[in-house]
């Protein structure tokens, strides 16, 4: 039993201490992480949603969605293989503070390792995803169910971009 | 200048001769070669052809040049104006089409890739739900399966021994 609560207690630590061990903020990190070898990196901001509501020939679903999302970055690894190719997941969870993030949950196998976090405010909510290979920074008026419905909302306005 | 006139017209209507005008101050070069050319035509034989002769030939042909040098520089300003509207026209007709055809592919790009980045987020969180739900059920303890009802393909259940 006293076993079990120092392993415990070590665990709480650990995860607690993990997830707000850096000082920096999300998007200084991810200018880190973008200078490192074998890194893609994606961003489209508020105006490029705005942009992608209004266009025209896609579906209204669609354009539904993009209003709701007013930023997105991305970063990827490529050539895993490669000696030089960091562990992003690491990276960024040492160098990132994430203050006021809530992890919604944590998924680890022996070859991946996956967290989602989320952060509610009245001006929009901002979701992470933390992976090995990707992370991903989505902020927007979207809910998580909007989310993970997004797989239904590209069945249906898929066929519009040959998807 | 008006009493220029005023001598040329004495002269034409006869009230003025040539050595008249001559006695008086001849004010420039023009009047003398004038004066001058007079009296070579009339020096001749009358019954010669007198050439053709034109007073204000001088005048005229330096105002045909000045016509001409402003026409060419009328021209040649109108001609550059010209060639840079055309071209500043042009630049932007190409770089406006140009623009046309870049930016729907970019949008469309763009449009692919925030798809794509959604996709997988979306694809992951499900992913892991699923897990998440599959743990929840493998972990759930044996009690909360009392209300199941396990009905087993007995092929005795319904036999009765009397009837045999």
């Amino acid at each position: 039993m006293k076993t079990k609560l120092i392993v415990l207690v070590l665990l709480i630590i650990s995860a607690t201490g993990f997830a707000q061990n850096g000082e920096q903020t999300i998007d200084s990190t991810f200018e880190l992480l973008k200078a490192q070898k074998n890194i893609s990196y994606f961003d489209v901001t508020g105006e490029m949603f705005k942009m992608l509501s209004e266009t025209k020939e896609t579906e209204a679903e669609f354009k539904d969605y993009m209003r709701k999302l007013t930023g997105m970055k991305m970063v990827r690894t490529y050539n895993r293989h490669d000696n030089g190719t960091p562990d992003i997941y690491k990276l960024f969870m040492q160098n990132t503070n994430l203050k006021g993030f809530s992890r919604l949950m944590t998924s680890e196998t022996s070859t991946r390792k996956i967290s989602f976090y989320q952060k509610k405010s009245k001006a929009g909510n901002e979701y992470l995803l933390v992976q090995s290979s990707a992370i991903i920074y989505i902020t927007g008026t979207i809910d998580l169910k909007s989310i993970s419905e997004f797989e239904q909302v590209m069945n249906i306005a898929g066929s519009a971009f040959d998807m | 200048m008006a009493k220029k006139i005023k001598i040329a017209e004495e002269f034409l209507e006869g009230k003025l001769s040539v050595d008249e005008i001559e006695a008086g101050n001849l004010e420039n070069s023009m009047d003398e070669e004038f004066i001058d050319t007079y009296r070579k035509v009339i020096s001749k034989n009358s019954e010669e052809e007198i050439p053709n002769f034109n007073l204000f030939e001088k005048t005229a042909f330096q105002q045909k040049k000045e016509r001409s040098n402003s026409f060419k520089r009328t021209f040649s300003y109108a001609a550059t104006v010209v060639a840079l509207i055309g071209f500043f026209s042009l630049f932007f007709y190409f770089s406006t089409i140009r623009k046309q055809h870049t930016q729907p592919v970019k949008i469309a790009e763009t449009q692919k890739e925030v798809i794509q980045v959604l996709l997988l987020f979306s694809e992951e969180l499900n992913k892991t739900l699923k897990n998440f739900d599959e743990a929840t059920t493998a972990f759930q303890p044996f009690a909360d399966y009392k209300n199941y009802s396990i009905e087993f393909n007995n092929p005795i259940k319904n036999f009765k021994i009397n009837e045999l």
